[in-house]
């Protein structure tokens, strides 16, 4: 995929992006020249990342686990063809995501839920008193009860939707980061989240009102 | 003074919110140990792995060496046949020189020196008299520079060849504390 000028220019002006983006291509630079051990530093990088993003793909810890050391290895053998047109970030990212779509278009019978412990401490007060109030259930009991209903409503969207609604609400990229990672238009991805947007408060109505 | 409404009724959540809960799902910090150890193993299993293609082509190409100037030379005449006008009259040129193949003869072994007392056994005679061979006997002796390490070092002794006819296989052997190498002519190995 080509990445736009104006999509280089936006993402090149934000210092912080740029700076982040000059390290990775240091680190892919010596990679390249046959320093795999600088790997190791990409890696610890964007594990916890890339797992958080397939993990709320997938829904399934394991799978997870599995798809993102795929998306690692895949990236370190083919190191070599990344020219650096766009950013290291968002090229394993890409990976990353295109993997998670070759294994749940693979598994699409066989899947199950295999959930992370959700840490409740780091929740804001005020979310928690509101969806323990629509419970009958104690505190913990209740956000179990979120946690499934909130994948399942995840899972009932298309993979685009999805990944679009992971990518935005829940890693916090932007439109157009999303853009280049899905090879799409920004409008497609606005057009996408907020349809899969209706499609969640239709699901969690219960939780909503 | 109006009384705060704390019944659930109030409350009101957003999708964002909920979706917002999802980044408080996280795994524990000793997964982290268990996944930096397995990465590492199925780093090194793709490494000894060889990749996909490569797989394929060892099945349907073993042997490349032979495929490739068969492949080169269809290759060649494709193109030689799709550049030049269908009309054209095509010369080829002289045809090209038919190229015998030599029959390989047996392997030849030049006899050793040994003495004339010394029994020989009649071997098979050899399909072209060698005149004149000599064959330097390398030997490892112990590296004094690298320690535990060995070198190859050429020893001044040589097998000369006899320019007969026949061929005679000489078990050598090494003994301990001798270094010249001991013919054993009874020990013959016949071929």
């Amino acid at each position: 995929m080509h990445l736009s000028r104006s999509v280089t220019k936006t993402i090149a002006a934000d210092p912080a992006h740029a700076r982040d983006a000059d390290s990775d291509a240091v680190i892919v630079g010596r990679v390249q020249a046959g320093d795999v051990a600088a790997f190791d530093g990409l890696i610890l990088k964007y594990r916890e990342r890339l797992y958080a993003i397939i993990y709320n793909l997938t829904s399934n810890r394991e799978d997870a686990a599995d798809l993102t050391q795929e998306t690692f290895i895949k990236a370190f053998r083919s190191i070599n063809r990344f020219k650096g047109k766009s950013s290291f970030f968002t090229w394993i990212y890409r990976i990353a995501v295109n993997t998670t779509y070759t294994y749940l278009r693979r598994n699409r019978l066989r899947r199950f839920f295999s959930f992370d412990h959700m840490h409740e401490e780091l929740a804001p007060s005020e979310v928690l008193e509101a969806i323990t109030a629509k419970s009958n259930l104690p505190r913990e009991g209740a956000l179990k009860e979120l946690q499934e209903r909130l994948n399942e409503a995840l899972q009932n969207l298309s993979l685009k939707h999805r990944t679009v609604v992971v990518l935005f609400e829940i890693e916090g990229m932007s439109h157009q980061e999303i853009a280049e990672v899905m090879n799409c238009s920004v409008g497609t991805v606005r057009s996408r989240l907020h349809y899969a947007k209706q499609q969640l408060q239709t699901q969690l109505q219960p939780y909503l009102s | 003074m109006q009384e705060i409404d704390h019944s659930s009724s109030g409350r009101q959540l957003t999708v964002e919110q909920l979706l917002h809960l999802k980044r408080l799902e996280k795994p524990a910090p000793e997964f982290w140990s268990s996944f930096d150890r397995d990465l590492q193993q199925k780093q090194l299993k793709a490494l000894v792995k060889p990749s996909l293609w490569a797989r394929v082509r060892s099945v349907l190409f073993p042997r490349v060496a032979v495929w490739a100037p068969v492949s080169a030379a269809a290759g060649f005449a494709a193109v030689g046949f799709f550049a030049l006008p269908f009309d054209a009259d095509i010369d080829l040129g002289p045809p090209l020189a038919h190229v015998e193949e030599e029959e390989a003869g047996p392997v030849e072994m030049a006899a050793a020196a040994i003495p004339a007392d010394t029994p020989s056994v009649e071997t098979a005679p050899a399909v072209t008299p060698r005149t004149d061979a000599k064959f330097v006997v390398d030997a490892l002796v112990p590296d004094q520079v690298a320690q535990g390490g060995f070198r190859t070092e050429t020893l001044p002794q040589t097998f000369v060849a006899s320019s007969e006819t026949s061929a005679h296989y000489v078990v050598n052997a090494f003994t301990a504390g001798v270094p010249d190498h001991v013919a054993i002519p009874d020990a013959v190995l016949e071929f």
